[in-house]
């Protein structure tokens, strides 16, 4: 009898908690289509939103294809309510078996999920990060996505170093791991701050980032420009008071009229011809954002694997 | 050494007989004891002016390197060196024309009067430091003047005809953009071009004396100011005879005309980027040649013991001559304006 008191104790403990399914709400007009942030609802996005889980946002974790045991669920909260603490920003974990032909359709559900419920919603630009994992075996996924001011302090160069760094965990389902890695690397960049590149990037209204070149003085380009215009000033000045000069030619005494040419030949050799490609690219790097169906700008990117 | 004999000429006022000199703001001449005023043909009734009394007993002792002559006026005996023709006596002021340093193969054809005054001279030097930034303090101060004096210096003039043929090589290069691709076209020709050109009056200094740099400086003179030479023009002012022959003096003219006639005729080849001449056949060909005394006020300047040569051209008022720098202005202004510069750029790179 006591073996069986055992097996329901450690039933309820253990494998319920880790089995639940995050509980999800009925999208509809009355609730504004659970929508809350500034997001316009038209019928390019309706059918997007609907699709879009809708859930308690006042919880981080939602393990829709429950990988994560108990212990790690105990300690990704932990995990989060520092970085939260630490940082301001969101953090939602988000787990689905969902099967995706295409990278986008990831990085497209992911980006709902946060933009569609009430991820943020207490800050300007909706701040966070989503780290996604797709636990399917057809079209396995994991990524991590910035939303607001995290786009600044976790730049794409990051986030790939981030993704990069857990791959092996990853593949291998080491979730415990793979999350305290990543939250070591998040703590540590957001720690150093916003990199150099972004310095004078900003978010705007829509959480779009955007990308202004960082002013670094040209102090060689000022210092050839002025070396150069100093020489020519100084040089013209000089030859000012240099007033005697050796004649060179005749040509104040040169009769124009007298100048006749009895033979003119000119003469067809050959040429060349040389190309190049002209870079019209304006492409300025890592740093800016792309877009989702809410209209917000987002940041971050996935792996397959 | 050899020993000649020849008269010194000075030119004496036809009214009074007291020393006359040619003025030339009023192109006449002037003298300062009985304001008469007298023009080239009132001169030349009275034989240009010269007492032939007085000349007539003065006696000049002509030395291959030297020459001794007694003033007619005072008396004292005065010395110049070979190429000086016309000079003054150091005691009385009066002007001695050495009239066989200006005979013979001597006699120019022409001469250009002065036109300018010393006055005009001193106020041009004085001027000099006007948009100048690197002058040295007080360099144009009129005491610096050490000696001013109107010179006539000996000019051998060239009619040169040119003739002949070039051939050059030319690039034309020619760009265009087709969507992203930037082609550039680059087409070599060869030129051909026969002809033939003259120059007139190109004018050489005759004199081993005057640096020929500076003398090329204050050209070009105005030709229609020539006139028959007088040898009265040089009352009041020194005068040299040539010491460079004209065959000599010519290959300088001859130089300078083969560089003009090799622009215009590569000026000829138009349309051309890049163009050089690979052989050239043009010749010259002296036509005429003259020798006239071209007007020059030579200012010698002392400052900081050191001296400086600057003239004027007598006719056009064009003045020449290298003025020393001023090494401390010429630092401030570097500094200055390498500042600015580069503070601009900083500015402008900040604000784009």
């Amino acid at each position: 009898m006591k073996k069986f008191y055992f097996i329901i104790i450690c039933l309820f403990s253990f494998v319920l908690p880790v089995l639940a399914t995050p509980t999800t709400y009925e999208r509809n007009e009355n609730n504004h289509y659970g929508v809350n942030k500034k997001w316009s609802i038209n019928d390019n996005n309706l059918e997007k939103i609907l699709k879009t889980p809708y859930v308690n946002a006042d919880e981080r974790i939602y393990d829709f294809a429950n990988i994560l045991d108990y212990q790690t669920i105990n300690s990704l909260n932990l995990l989060i309510e520092d970085f939260e603490k630490e940082t301001g920003f969101t953090f939602v974990f988000i787990s689905t078996n969902n099967y995706y032909v295409n990278d986008i359709d990831h990085e497209n559900y992911a980006v709902d999920f946060y933009d569609y419920n009430d991820f943020g919603i207490n800050d300007d630009h909706y701040s966070g990060v989503l780290l996604y994992r797709n636990a399917t075996s057809l079209s396995p996924y994991y990524a991590l996505y910035t939303f607001g001011d995290a786009q600044l302090y976790f730049d794409n160069q990051r986030i790939n170093e981030i993704l990069d760094s857990v791959y092996n965990d990853f593949i291998l389902k080491n979730y415990s791991q793979g999350i305290d890695t990543i939250f070591k690397k998040l703590n540590s960049y957001y720690d150093k701050g916003i990199d150099s590149r972004l310095k004078d990037s900003y978010i705007n209204d829509m959480g779009h980032l955007v990308y202004k070149e960082p002013f670094n003085i040209p102090w060689i380009l000022a210092f050839i420009i002025a070396s150069f215009i100093t020489s020519l000033f100084i040089c013209w000045n000089i030859s000012k008071q240099k007033m005697v000069i050796k004649a060179k030619d005749a040509k104040d005494y040169l009769y124009k009229p007298s100048i006749n040419f009895s033979f003119r030949e000119d003469k067809f050799i050959n040429s060349h011809t040389t190309s190049h490609h002209i870079n019209t690219s304006s492409s300025r790097g890592s740093g800016g954002s792309r877009i989702g169906s809410s209209g917000g700008g987002h940041g971050g990117g996935g792996r397959r694997g | 050494m050899t020993k000649k004999r020849s008269k010194a000429l000075d030119n004496k006022c036809p009214s009074c007989g007291a020393p006359i000199k040619f003025v030339p703001s009023l192109k006449k001449w002037k003298c300062e004891y009985c304001n008469s005023e007298f023009d080239l043909e009132e001169m030349q009734k009275h034989n240009n002016a010269s007492n032939i009394k007085y000349n007539q007993d003065s006696i000049i002792d002509d030395y291959d390197d030297y020459v001794t002559y007694t003033c007619q006026d005072c008396g004292a005996e005065i010395v110049a060196d070979s190429q000086t023709a016309a000079t003054f006596c150091v005691y009385c002021g009066n002007t001695a024309i050495l009239k066989n340093k200006l005979s013979g193969k001597f006699s120019p054809d022409a001469i250009i009067p002065f036109k300018k005054e010393k006055q005009e001279a001193i106020d041009a030097f004085v001027n000099l430091a006007k948009g100048k930034l690197f002058v040295p303090k007080n360099f144009t101060k009129k005491d610096n003047i050490e000696k001013i004096r109107g010179i006539y210096i000996p000019f051998w003039l060239y009619d040169i005809d040119i003739a002949g043929s070039i051939d050059c090589n030319g690039t034309k290069i020619r760009s265009w953009s087709t969507g992203n691709v930037q082609y550039t076209r680059t087409e070599f020709y060869k030129m051909y071009r026969t002809g033939s050109m003259d120059f007139f009056k190109i004018p050489v200094d005759g004199s081993k004396r005057f640096s020929n740099d500076i003398m090329n400086s204050i050209e070009p003179f105005d030709y229609s100011g020539l006139t028959k030479y007088n040898h009265a023009y040089l009352s009041g002012f020194y005068a040299e005879k040539y010491d460079v022959p004209s065959d000599e003096a010519s290959v300088e003219a001859r130089r300078r005309a083969l560089e003009s006639g090799k622009n215009a005729f590569l000026d000829d080849c138009r349309g051309y980027s890049q163009k050089n001449i690979v052989r050239n056949t043009l010749e010259t060909k002296i036509k005429n040649k003259y020798y006239v005394l071209l007007p020059v006020w030579m200012v010698n300047v002392k400052y900081n013991n050191k001296s400086y040569i600057f003239a004027m051209n007598g006719q056009t008022g064009e003045f020449v001559g290298n003025i020393p720098l001023d090494i401390l202005k010429v630092i401030v202004w570097t500094i200055l304006i390498f500042g600015l510069v580069f503070g601009l750029v900083i500015a402008i790179a900040w604000i784009l």
